[in-house]
């Protein structure tokens, strides 16, 4: 009777130590995401205003670039691209992050308006950014954008 | 013994030890230099190789074992497909006529490792009918792959056509 008493009051503990765990897990995963988006509309923020210091920062110096017409850049390159670029506005919906332990996928949609010899451009597409924590930050190891040909249904 | 042949047997002793710290230090310094991640890099070239093959002779067990289950797959026309999806279009391509089939080579790959994420960059040549005409493009690929429950999954993949 004891015993049984003992094995139901260790049951219990081990449940209570379950649930905090995984309620901690998800805390961890919710403000990971929460991050990540952050460091999502920093960049948006970076790449309209032309702050290369920014988005230095947000860029492993490993980072893998694929523009969208499929120029594949490095981290130099890339800011050497947005240096030059007069980007008006860029804007990202449909975002959606995954999380694998230390790995952040995200894909979305991303709309941009930007000065090209003299004319308005607008360009829509899709894009994947893999974030890895690195250093007690997340830092972006991977870009690629593509543009929608079609109507997907997103 | 002579001092002469004593001190010859020390020059020897001291020549010998002398090449094998030589032969310590140039192994020691080949091992630090080794990039760590070799293994790594040659089974994520492995896996690409397999993956491409799987894709070519649409191999539904080969492509369900590679590809995690939540990934999202970004095709080179901008549309999104879950796991499901694409084994379903996949399926769904082998009604076509043998000539009428996708082919596809990969043409250049790299890959970069860190920790346990890998990067797979490359260009595939793709050609085929669309619509009833036939097409050839070459796709800038990013695979991500993650190391999971004890094998190498792709976790994230998006192609993007070369246009230049």
């Amino acid at each position: 009777m004891r015993m049984s008493a003992a094995i139901f009051i260790l049951f219990f503990l081990v449940c209570g130590v379950a649930e905090r765990r995984s309620g901690a897990q998800s805390e961890d995963i919710d403000s990971a995401r929460a991050k990540i988006l952050a460091l999502e509309n920093v960049w948006n923020r970076a790449e309209s205003a032309g702050d290369l210091k920014a988005l230095g920062a947000l860029f492993d110096n490993d980072l893998t670039y694929v523009e969208y017409d499929g120029t594949l850049f490095s981290k130099a390159e890339v800011l050497s691209r947005d240096k030059s670029k007069h980007l008006q506005q860029v804007v990202t919906q449909m975002t959606k992050v995954q999380f694998f332990d230390d790995t952040a996928i995200v894909n979305g949609i991303y709309r941009a308006k930007e000065f090209k010899k003299g004319r308005l451009i607008y360009e829509e597409g899709r894009f994947t950014d893999t974030w890895v924590y690195k250093d007690s930050n997340w830092i972006c190891i991977a870009a690629q954008a593509t543009p929608i040909v079609q109507a997907s249904g997103k | 013994m002579s001092s002469h042949s004593k001190f010859s047997t020390v020059r020897s002793f001291v020549a010998q030890a002398a090449v094998a710290t030589l032969l310590i230090c140039s192994i020691a310094v080949n091992v630090i230099g080794q990039d760590p991640n070799v293994a790594t890099k040659e089974k994520i070239v492995t896996y690409e190789n397999l993956w491409a093959a799987a894709l070519k002779a649409r191999d539904l067990k080969a492509i369900d074992s590679i590809l995690d289950t939540s990934v999202l797959l970004i095709n080179d026309d901008g549309s999104i497909q879950t796991k499901g999806d694409f084994l379903s279009t996949t399926k769904q391509g082998f009604s076509q006529p043998t000539a009428l089939q996708t082919q596809m080579i990969l043409e250049s790959l790299t890959v970069k490792v860190f920790g346990t994420t890998a990067i797979a960059i490359g260009i595939l040549r793709v050609k085929g009918f669309e619509n009833g005409k036939p097409f050839l493009r070459r796709d800038h690929f990013i695979d991500t792959w993650k190391y999971k429950d004890g094998a190498w999954k792709i976790v994230g993949t998006e192609a993007t056509p070369i246009l230049h």
